[in-house]
């Protein structure tokens, strides 16, 4: 079923770009490194949906291009915050951080797209590569350590998925990715399908398993974290939403996520570690609108996605200038800074206001869906659970974090150093914002490209500029602002570690260093004295056997033979006298002897 | 018959006659006074290789002859001319290794190739010979001329002495041999081979006879040195300079090979003649090997060596078969080849005639690479490991002789080659690994293009009719077929 | 693996002490729109905008008595000042849950507890 007009994979442009870019100058690379979005953005619009890019591989079908409703938003969400990131990160004279990054997106292009899990995991692989690169290119001892945690834990998260691949295909015979069969409500559902689950979850950041995204992303580079808080999570999103809706315990970890992130998120001292946690948290709307498995709430989740890579780009970006010009990204560092980096302030005040859900910017056109659609699905908690994070998002990211970093009380900072924004980022940040904007103000631009169409048929009709929505939203953001200038003391941030699931998952890998060496070593102890005593006088032993075998008796066998053929010879030669008589004689004798014997004995 | 009639036929004589013009050439020169100096002598032996060369490819162009003439006695067919084409070629080799010869007198060099031609004369009359007392004639045609040259060296005693050797013991096996004749036409009443054939040859029936031919032989056997008539080789060839050497080991046994071919008819499997033959080269493989092993001088050394030679030949004759005759008659052309290369570059090594010892090889690998490459070669095919024509012919030798009741021999006949490993590799290892300090006992060997040039031809030569021996073969076989059909 | 307690600095962050007013040559030095957002930090100016917020919560709770959803989601929020009410308890609870109990007695160590930095 594959259809023949030509299908252009925005990976392969991207993996291209990757190849081709170090044997480029700088001035040509800075160009070359747009041209892989604009050819995405390209095939968002040309690409047909069907199945193509079917290739056989090792006796498998692997399918590169399934383009349909779904994987067509995110091919184009990816290919706008592809663009508007690379021209973040124009400034960046490292390729090896623009190549990690190219390689990052080819994944995500590649799982978007992929038609079975093989491509899938494939493809998941290759993000998890690239991504680690992406933290470890920041090269700081912190960055380099987390880009290692970062990178077993999501291996280990991909031999989950591999695991469940695996056995699928041998239940099911095919590596076909559709949705899961059952709908795991818990203790049903087949082991490979909850094993996929958990390496999916790993990369979607639920709770428990979420622990390396605080960790990971705060430490990256800071063009490279904007890359990171796009693609994984959604990436995980696009695969939860194509194989496992409608799995109502998604729905509970959904809301519980939501609610984790903020708050977490009230207590970081770190901006990039606050915006980690509300990845997880903005995930979790997502990942609840999965479990809740309607039309609307998919929708919500799909359109949640779009805006929230949108805005949490934007919000990266602003973080990571604040971060390239000042230094730090410890709250109780900065301050004062409104006035030097004003519109770093209002930039990231759209995003703040999108990620809370204000009117006007686009996460109230997503954010209310998915609710609307929890509570229309009668998922009463979920629905609760979702409006307290939005409560705590407004609190932690729409106010506390910008307060802080542009006031928090002190004045205005005249004496810090402030590195020069280039104006690339500017454009980048630029770009987001008009999209949050313009999405906030115009629904349809983003509810077009929904994968299940608002038809009476789907009952998924919702209209957000409705007066209950807007006043609702305004209420609910303007009287949680209060709570924050209220507690405006209580919330100010300090230095401090917070202890989140990462110490279990340190527990267990130093436990299982401490459980493979120690034994280990005391075994090899035991095993190293046994050799030397009993090993070494054995071999010394059967060296010296073999040694006396060889010269006495092979050596001896050959050479005796040797020398006694040799000394036939030379009594042989003897007869050759050099007298004639005696040759004659010889002859005559000789030929005598042997014509009677045989003559008369044969 | 029209067989028994004189048939002369210039057409199937191209060989001899082309020969017979050489021979009169240079003794025409003799008579004519060209000895008298040098410059003419020069000028007429310059001619000679060329006049050989096209002997040679007269005879290859008379491969197809056939005919049978002089009353039945010389018969042109397969056999004749394959050997005549071998002589011929080693004829060429020859006289061109003999061109610089140190011990050789000015006044001696007409002389010397003169007879040199005779001999070859001879040796061409006995591959077409099909009659024994035309044999016998052929066959002393070529001794004698062996005879005078042998002690041309120089006023060397050991060369008189090797010379006294060579006709003595010929005298005498030429004596015995003609004894057995007398035998044979007692018994037989007959010489012409084509009739002995279809005769009996049992030691029941005809005692006489086969004691008669195994007396005949003896002569045929003093030529190709087999044990126990080779007691002259390795003196004489240690005797003669180094080139008559080139011509006494390789030759004269390609004629006896032709005649003991061509007589092989009558040896059929389990006979006692056959039976004779058998033992003999069994004793004649082992002695040879066994004696090589202790010598030091190199023609000592190859002098036994051609007496196991002459063994392996042998055993393609034991079976009978054309694929047997086939296989002796590769394995003449595999001797030619390797002792001509072998003599070559004695000759070329001892650039002052002397007689070469193993350590005067010392260090030859510095020296002149190619010629210690040469030297390789040749002692790789002597023992007979691929991809040589030595390898070749040992094969042909075992496949054609295994099957028929002598498998004993075949079994001697590997052993024995692998005995003879010890002895040729001693060549490799001395001029490989051993002495490269050594200073040069005697002269300096001639590493000049020309020894070179020819030591990579024969070389070549080798090689390639080792990897592809099978046109070669095939026309052997045919000279088989031809031979074991005839009635 | 006992920390001491995260003390929390106290600042008074109403009103900005003159002394720490930005200087006039400060200002000049910013953009257009940094001028702006620090002139209205002044006090004088800042008192306005906060007065300006409050204001609108005014509003805002007025029109809730006027406007309801059409399908309340929990039931109860059909109910005026619901919202209000969700979002101001909502976020002190959260706040002082965190930073009062769970930060400073589970989860608050140093910086360097995992020897990272």
């Amino acid at each position: 079923m594959g259809t023949t007009e030509l299908f252009v994979h925005p990976a392969l442009a991207f993996i291209a770009a990757a190849l081709i870019l170090p044997f480029l100058p700088k001035g040509p690379r800075k160009v070359f490194l747009l041209l892989p979005p604009l050819i995405a953005i390209y095939t968002t619009f040309h690409n047909t949906p069907g199945t193509h890019l079917t290739i056989n591989w090792l006796g498998q079908t692997l399918t590169l291009g399934r383009l349909d409703a779904l994987s067509s938003i995110f091919v184009q969400v990816f290919a706008v915050i592809s663009l508007a990131g690379l021209i973040f990160a124009l400034h960046i004279n490292d390729p090896a951080q623009h190549i990690a990054a190219m390689f990052y997106v080819a994944g995500s292009f590649g799982v978007v797209l992929a038609g079975d899990y093989l491509t899938v995991f494939i493809f998941w692989e290759m993000m998890a590569v690239g991504s680690t690169f992406l933290v470890l290119l920041n090269r700081t001892r912190e960055s380099i350590r987390a880009s290692f945690r970062y990178f077993l834990f999501h291996i280990f998260g991909g031999l989950f998925l591999l695991a469940g691949l695996i056995l699928r295909y041998r239940a099911l015979g095919t590596f076909e990715f559709t949705t899961a069969l059952s709908f795991g409500l818990p203790f049903e559902g087949s082991t490979y399908d909850w094993l996929i689950l958990i390496g999916f979850c790993v990369n979607a950041a639920v709770v428990p398993f979420h622990a390396w995204l605080p960790d990971a992303y705060p430490r990256g580079t800071v063009t490279g974290s904007v890359f990171m808080c796009a693609f994984t999570t959604k990436t995980a999103v696009y695969v939860l939403m194509r194989g496992f809706y409608g799995w109502d315990i998604l729905a509970g970890a959904g809301a519980i996520m939501a609610v984790y992130g903020v708050l977490y998120a009230s207590m970081e001292n770190n901006t990039r570690r606050i915006l980690s946690y509300h990845i997880v948290s903005q995930v979790g709307y997502m990942v609840a609108g999965i479990g809740v498995g309607t039309a609307m709430t998919l929708n919500g989740a799909a359109a949640h996605a779009y805006a929230h890579i949108l805005y949490k780009g934007l919000l990266f970006m602003t973080t990571g200038a604040v971060l390239y010009s000042t230094g730090t990204t410890k709250l109780d560092e900065l301050g004062g800074l409104a006035g030097r980096l004003p519109w770093v302030m209002l930039l990231y005040m759209i995003a703040a206001l999108s990620i809370s859900g204000f009117p006007i910017f686009n996460g109230f056109i997503s954010k209310t869906m998915t609710i609307a659609g929890a509570a229309e699905a009668h998922q009463t908690w979920i629905a609760l659970g979702l409006e307290l994070a939005a409560v705590g998002t407004f609190i932690s990211v729409g106010l506390k974090l910008p307060y802080f970093t542009f006031w928090g009380g002190k004045p205005l900072d005249m004496k810090r150093e402030l590195k020069p924004i280039p104006v690339n980022m500017y454009a980048g940040m630029a770009i987001l914002a008009t999209f949050c904007i313009a999405q906030g103000l115009y629904p349809d631009l983003l509810y077009r490209y929904l994968p299940f169409p608002m038809t009476e048929a789907n009952k998924n009709i919702f209209i957000p500029w409705t007066i209950w929505n807007v006043l609702q939203a305004l209420m609910l953001l303007g009287f949680s602002g209060a709570a924050f200038y209220l507690m405006k003391d209580v919330i100010t941030p300090h230095k401090a570690l917070n202890l989140d699931f990462d110490w279990f998952y340190r527990l267990a890998g130093h436990g299982g260093m401490a459980l493979l060496f120690k034994p280990c070593a005391w075994f090899d102890n035991i095993w190293t004295t046994v050799y030397q005593t009993v090993g070494l006088k054995l071999i010394n032993f059967s060296a010296h056997f073999t040694t006396f075998f060889d010269r006495w008796i092979i050596d001896g066998l050959v050479d005796n033979t040797a020398y006694s053929v040799g000394g036939t010879g030379r009594v042989l030669a003897i007869l050759q006298s050099g007298r004639l008589q005696q040759y004659l004689a010889l002859m005559v004798i000789f030929i005598t002897i042997v014509m009677a014997l045989v003559w008369y004995l044969c | 018959m029209t067989t028994m009639e004189l048939n002369f036929n210039i057409f199937n004589l191209l060989p001899e006659t082309a020969l017979f013009l050489i021979v009169l050439y240079l003794f025409g020169a003799t008579v004519l006074g060209a000895v008298k100096n040098s410059v003419t002598t020069r000028a007429v032996l310059s001619y000679l290789p060329i006049l050989a060369l096209a002997t040679v490819i007269l005879t290859a162009m008379s491969l197809c002859s056939r005919g049978i003439m002089f009353w039945g006695t010389y018969q042109v067919d397969g056999l004749s001319q394959f050997f005549k084409l071998l002589i011929t070629i080693g004829f060429l080799v020859t006289i061109i290794n003999a061109r610089r010869q140190p011990t050789l007198e000015e006044g001696q060099r007409l002389d010397y190739f003169l007879f040199l031609a005779f001999s070859t004369w001879g040796l061409i009359f006995m591959a077409s010979t099909a009659e024994l007392v035309t044999i016998y004639l052929a066959m002393e045609l070529a001794s004698y001329s062996l005879y005078v040259i042998i002690p041309l060296r120089a006023k060397s005693k050991q060369a008189a002495e090797g010379g006294i050797k060579y006709i003595l013991f010929g005298a005498a096996a030429t004596a015995l041999s003609l004894y057995g004749l007398s035998w044979i036409l007692a018994s037989q009443h007959t010489t012409f081979i084509s009739e002995l054939t279809i005769k009996s040859w049992s030691w029941a029936v005809n005692p006489m006879a086969v004691a008669g031919l195994s007396l005949f032989l003896a002569g045929l056997f003093y030529k190709l040195a087999l044990f126990p008539f080779h007691f002259w080789a390795p003196d004489a060839y240690q005797g003669a300079s180094n080139e008559t050497a080139t011509f006494v080991a390789t030759l004269p046994k390609l004629g006896a090979v032709a005649v003991l071919v061509r007589l092989s008819v009558i040896f059929t499997p389990g006979g006692e003649l056959t039976n004779l033959i058998a033992v003999l080269a069994a004793l004649s493989i082992t002695f040879g090997n066994l004696c090589a092993l202790a010598q030091h001088d190199l023609k000592r050394m190859l002098g036994f060596s051609s007496v196991a030679h002459a063994g392996y030949i042998l055993v393609g004759l034991v079976p009978g078969t054309p694929a047997g005759l086939a296989a002796a008659s590769f394995y003449a052309l595999a001797y030619l080849t390797m002792n001509l290369l072998c003599f070559w570059i004695i000759s070329r090594i001892a650039s002052d005639g002397r007689n070469l010892t193993y350590r005067d090889l010392n260090g030859l690998s510095q020296r002149s690479p190619w010629l210690a490459l040469a030297l390789t070669i040749a002692a790789i095919s002597l023992v007979g490991l691929p991809p040589t024509v030595g390898f070749i012919g040992k094969l042909w030798l075992v496949t054609g002789a295994w099957g028929f009741g002598y498998n004993w021999l075949v079994i001697i006949l590997c052993l024995n080659s692998a005995i003879a490993i010890f002895y040729y590799l001693s060549l490799v290892r001395h001029a490989y690994t051993e002495g490269e300090d050594d200073p040069c006992r005697g002269a300096a060997p001639d590493i000049s293009i020309w020894s070179s040039l020819g030591a990579v031809i024969l070389a070549l030569a080798v090689v390639i009719l080792g990897v592809i021996s099978a046109p070669v073969f095939d026309l052997a076989l045919a000279v088989g077929r031809e031979l074991i059909t005839l009635p | 693996m006992s920390d001491k307690q995260i003390k929390e600095p106290k600042t008074t962050l109403t009103a900005l002490p003159e002394s720490s007013a930005p200087v006039e040559a400060d200002l000049a030095t910013l953009s257009l729109l940094g001028h702006w957002l620090e002139k209205n930090r002044a006090p004088e100016q800042s008192c306005k905008w906060r007065t300006l917020l409050f204001g609108l919560l005014g509003l805002f709770m007025i029109l809730n008595l006027f406007f309801h959803p059409h399908e309340p989601h929990f039931g109860v929020d059909a109910y005026p000042f619901f919202w209000p009410v969700f979002g101001l308890a909502g976020g002190i609870i959260m706040i002082f849950l965190v930073k009062k109990i769970i930060q400073p007695y589970f989860l608050a160590r140093s910086e360097n507890y995992y020897g990272d930095n």
